[in-house]
């Protein structure tokens, strides 16, 4: 699959501020914004260090019970996406 | 029968408010090389001391962890403060954009060069410089002498060096039958793309000076007019958040609204003119933390003492500006009977507060009726404007 050995973390340059029902994403560099929920919250607090997909969905599934294993692949998948390259960066393997 | 207003409790913030500012506006000195007849932190910069840099850079730390997007710099004057940009390198370091206001006259080459260092130029989202003329002779009437010739120098180094520069041309007594003048030099001449207009306000150094740097209402309309016609014939790239030109525009669409048979505009009708406090704050050079910096009386506490966040959160002085769009006009005894209440939304409450010691008023600049009502006697309105203080 896309994207399953490669590792991800937050960009450090992001600031992240905590909303009741999410958060919000601020990159200063670009100047752009991103809505977060409180999921795609819990898995920017799990980037703080390098991941894989494959981990985040493992972490995702531990935190949300009725979370299927494909539903967590697509949602994380996405999340990924939407998020590069501004807000989360790829590093190497266990980089930082 | 007196005004009739609402209750709520001061501590609880409105629904719907984010945990913290998005933006803060900073004034980092209360030191300025120039002393302008109209300044209105003049009181502030008289009586209270700056902060270190140990203690701002705590601060901006606390701004940094709360997530804060922007912070605009001012003063006094920015560019007086030697540790300025060890503090824009704090700023940065935290996670946070910024902009400049500055009188301009303290930019050279060396300025310029020191924001290539790092990422002060890519976090910076504008330099505004004050312009009040179209040459010495009038832009140095309500600053000191001198000062438009190094303004201007300023202004150029910005601009040649491709900064986001940004210029604001304040009306007052000395430069109210320059405005054309000012428009020419600052387009034609010096080809900005625009520039951005307020009005010199009755506080600071301008209530020392009486009523001799203030617009007269007559002085208004003049600048009015003049600015309609010279926006027209710039398309529109004279711009206005407060002053002629803003009240202008509001008037305009009332009339507008009124003449399609409109009773009011969605959102209007109570004491709702003031957004900022729903996304922003302000911290006076002394650390005091304030709604606005127009508003340097209502204070939230200071920094490095009292927490930033509680302070926005829950502290009256900040929550009586934000209630005060659950005022109706109708509540006060001023705007019961008027017809105009659905479209209006009271005006700056910088302005009610200074010109009547409360916020629960309106701003009689911004009121339609008195202007409608007088628009062939500006005498008549000044007396009603004197009469209502």
């Amino acid at each position: 699959m896309e994207n399953e050995s490669r590792y991800y973390r937050i960009n450090p340059v992001v600031s992240c501020g905590i909303e009741k029902d999410g958060a919000v994403l601020f990159n200063p560099d670009t100047d752009d914004t991103s809505i977060i929920n409180d999921s795609g919250h819990l898995i920017w607090d799990f980037l703080q260090h390098p991941h894989t997909v494959e981990e985040i969905c493992s972490y995702l599934r531990e935190n949300y019970e009725n979370l299927s294993t494909e539903q967590a692949y697509k949602d994380v998948t996405q999340f990924v996406n939407a998020l590069l390259p501004d807000f989360l960066e790829e590093v190497g393997d266990h980089e930082g | 029968m007196k005004d009739d207003l609402p209750w709520f409790d001061p501590v609880l913030p409105p629904d719907g408010l984010q945990s913290r500012p998005r933006e803060v506006d900073v004034s980092l000195t209360g030191r300025c090389n120039l002393k302008c007849a109209y300044c209105f932190y003049a009181d502030e910069m008289a009586g209270l001391s700056d902060l270190s840099t140990e203690r701002w850079k705590a601060c901006f730390c606390e701004l940094g962890e709360l997530a804060v997007q922007r912070v605009t710099l001012s003063g006094g004057e920015v560019f007086t403060r030697p540790d300025l940009f060890e503090l824009v390198d704090c700023l940065i370091d935290n996670k946070m954009r910024y902009s400049l206001l500055t009188n301009g006259t303290l930019i050279t080459e060396k300025t310029i060069a020191q924001f290539e260092t790092g990422k002060r130029r890519q976090r910076l989202d504008s330099i505004q410089v004050s312009i009040d003329g179209s040459c010495a002779g009038v832009h140095d009437k309500s600053r000191p002498p001198k000062s438009f010739d190094r303004a201007v120098n300023g202004l150029e180094l910005l601009k040649k060096y491709g900064f986001p520069v940004i210029v604001r041309v304040t009306i007052n007594h000395y430069n109210v039958h320059d405005l054309e003048n000012i428009a020419r030099f600052l387009l034609d001449e010096l080809g900005l793309s625009g520039f951005g207009t307020n009005e010199a306000e009755y506080m600071g150094s301008a209530r020392c000076h009486g009523q001799g740097v203030v617009l007269s209402e007559k002085e208004r309309r003049r600048a009015m007019n003049d600015l309609v016609v010279l926006n027209r014939r710039y398309d529109g790239r004279i711009s206005a958040q407060a002053g002629p030109l803003a009240r202008l525009n509001m008037f305009k669409e009332i009339e507008e609204r009124l003449q399609k048979g409109e009773t009011g505009i969605p959102g209007r009708g109570t004491l709702c003119s003031c957004g900022g406090v729903f996304s922003k704050m302000a911290i006076l050079h002394d650390g005091t933390m304030v709604p606005c910096n127009m508003l340097p009386t209502l204070t939230m506490g200071i920094v490095g003492i009292n927490s930033i966040q509680q302070a926005w959160l829950h502290h009256p002085s900040i929550n009586v500006v934000r209630q005060r769009r659950r005022i109706p006009l109708t509540a006060l005894e001023s705007c019961r009977d008027c017809p105009y209440t659905g479209f209006c939304a009271g005006g700056c409450p910088a302005g009610v507060m200074n010109r009547f010691g409360r916020l629960h008023g309106i701003d009689p600049l911004y009121c339609y009726r008195a202007f409608k009502a007088t628009s062939d006697d500006e005498n008549e309105f000044e007396r009603q404007f004197t009469e209502t203080l």
